[in-house]
């Protein structure tokens, strides 16, 4: 009898352990836990400038130089931690510049106020710059939203700008992340993405669309 | 007997380890070898032969006493002149690497570097000399690589040992040279002055035409400025105020360089 009992008992042990395995297996996990099966990011950052690879922009840079920024590489992606990437790079055989555009955000938008608030990393040399949507700056009449600024003939409007920093120097290593203050400046808008860069030695690369 | 045997194999020993240390190709020796005279961390420029100057920043680490090494890099403050040359050598037995491209990060090893060597497209070469300007680089290790398949975003660059970078070639063949800061410093200078008389040029002109406005808007909100007896008439206060409002409106969209915000001034 007592062997009966202790077999009863530990049958029912089992099968409970069973059922609370099984248990475990069925809960459904929240989304907010899952990854994304898609890495397109949507809203301010993948609009910029609406960048493709391929697309090429003419600037005029102070001293004269008339040259184009090509656009050459564009990456989403999703990492090991759910973080939607868009990475884009534009460059310019002379003068030899090299501008890299990055933003990242959490897999899932909870609400439309998340794209707003996509700030952009733009890396232009050593300096460096953080871009808001000029839509939340308007909103917030923020100081840094422009209304309307022409850049060699052509109006733009919805334009903001923001100061930039630098990397400290020398920067032994691509991890030291350390920045300081710059005078340097970026004016953007989301349609035509980067318009004017302006550098603490006080030459600056514009926009050039007079002649399209 | 004894005695003598171990000193024999001490001193095989010592001899092994002598080959070893002076195994490595004589230009990677050369390259850590540098270390003399070489200003680590400091301040260079490079500019073409028009008006394009940039600073970059340049550092090197040649290691401990015991430990030599070598590693150059050079990273321009605005443009995408970004090299890095270094010194592997736990890499097949001695390396020279470059690195020439900030965004794609990509190595190009030479192996066994007997210099001139090429790998795949891209070739490192001596030079002796090299004369920029007025000034002439001894012991120049120049880099090119080939049109197709560039990872770089230069096509060439010269790298003197005792110096850094003195030379470095775009992609569309324009070359840049070395400088002293003085031409730097000129150019930060000129442009502040082009910028200051750009300014009062816009200033000048915003102040006339605002001005010339305003004095058109009060004539022709007034008839006659004096009575029938000759004596001046006081012109309305709203013209005055409407005159100034236009006048302040085309002043501040001179000054913030959007000339169509002029259409908006209620003119």
């Amino acid at each position: 009898m007592m062997k009966f009992c202790t077999k009863s008992l530990l049958l029912l042990n089992f099968s409970l352990a069973f059922l609370c395995a099984c248990g475990e297996v069925t809960t459904t996990e929240p989304n907010y836990y899952k990854c994304s099966d898609n890495s397109k990011i949507s809203g301010f950052a993948a609009e910029f400038g609406n960048y493709k690879v391929g697309k090429t922009i003419p600037y005029k840079h102070s001293d004269g130089y008339l040259f184009s920024l090509a656009v050459i590489d564009r990456d989403n992606y999703i990492d090991e931690v759910c973080y939607k990437h868009l990475n884009t790079i534009l460059e310019s055989a002379y003068p030899i510049y090299s501008v890299s555009l990055s933003t990242e955000t959490t897999t899932f938008y909870y609400n439309e106020q998340d794209k707003l608030n996509q700030t952009i990393t733009v890396e232009f040399g050593q300096y460096v710059f953080s871009l808001k949507n000029p839509e939340t700056l308007k909103n917030t009449h923020d100081s840094s939203y422009i209304e309307k600024l022409e850049i060699n003939g052509v109006t733009y409007t919805d334009v903001a700008v923001v100061d930039g920093r630098k990397y400290e120097q020398p920067r032994k290593s691509e991890y030291q992340t350390k920045t300081v203050e710059s005078d340097a400046k970026l004016y953007y808008q989301t349609k035509k993405g980067i318009l004017k860069i302006e550098m603490e030695d006080g030459s600056y690369i514009a926009i050039n669309e007079e002649d399209d | 007997m004894k005695k003598v045997l171990f000193l024999a194999v001490a001193a095989l020993l010592c001899a092994c380890g002598d080959d070893e240390s002076s195994s490595l190709p004589k230009d990677v020796q050369m390259l850590l070898d540098s270390k003399n005279g070489f200003s680590e961390d400091s301040v260079i420029y490079l500019a073409d032969t028009v008006n394009f100057v940039d600073k970059i920043n340049q550092y090197v680490d040649f290691g401990a006493e015991d430990q030599p090494k070598m590693d150059y890099a050079a990273k321009a403050l605005a443009s995408a002149i970004d090299v890095r040359l270094y010194v592997d050598q736990q890499l097949n037995d001695g390396s020279i690497v470059v690195l020439c491209n900030p965004a794609l990060n990509t190595k190009i090893i030479f192996d066994d570097p007997d210099l001139p060597v090429t790998k795949n497209d891209y070739k490192l070469s001596f030079k002796d000399s090299l004369k920029v300007g007025d000034s002439t680089y001894y012991d120049i290790v120049v880099f090119n690589a080939n049109e197709d398949n560039n990872v770089c975003n230069i096509s060439a660059f010269y790298y003197g040992i005792h110096d850094g970078l003195v030379r470095v070639v775009s992609k569309n063949g324009v070359t840049l040279n070395r400088v002293p800061a003085k031409v730097y410093e000129d150019a930060v200078d000129r442009r502040a002055k082009e910028k200051a008389i750009a300014d009062s040029i816009a200033q000048a002109v915003a102040d006339s035409i605002a001005q010339a406005v305003a004095d058109s808007i009060i004539k022709a909100n007034t008839i006659d400025s004096t009575d029938d007896d000759g004596n001046p008439i006081e012109i309305p206060q709203e013209v005055v105020d409407l005159a100034e409002s236009v006048a302040e409106c085309i002043k501040k969209a001179y000054s913030s360089g959007s000339l169509s915000a002029i259409k908006d001034c209620k003119i």
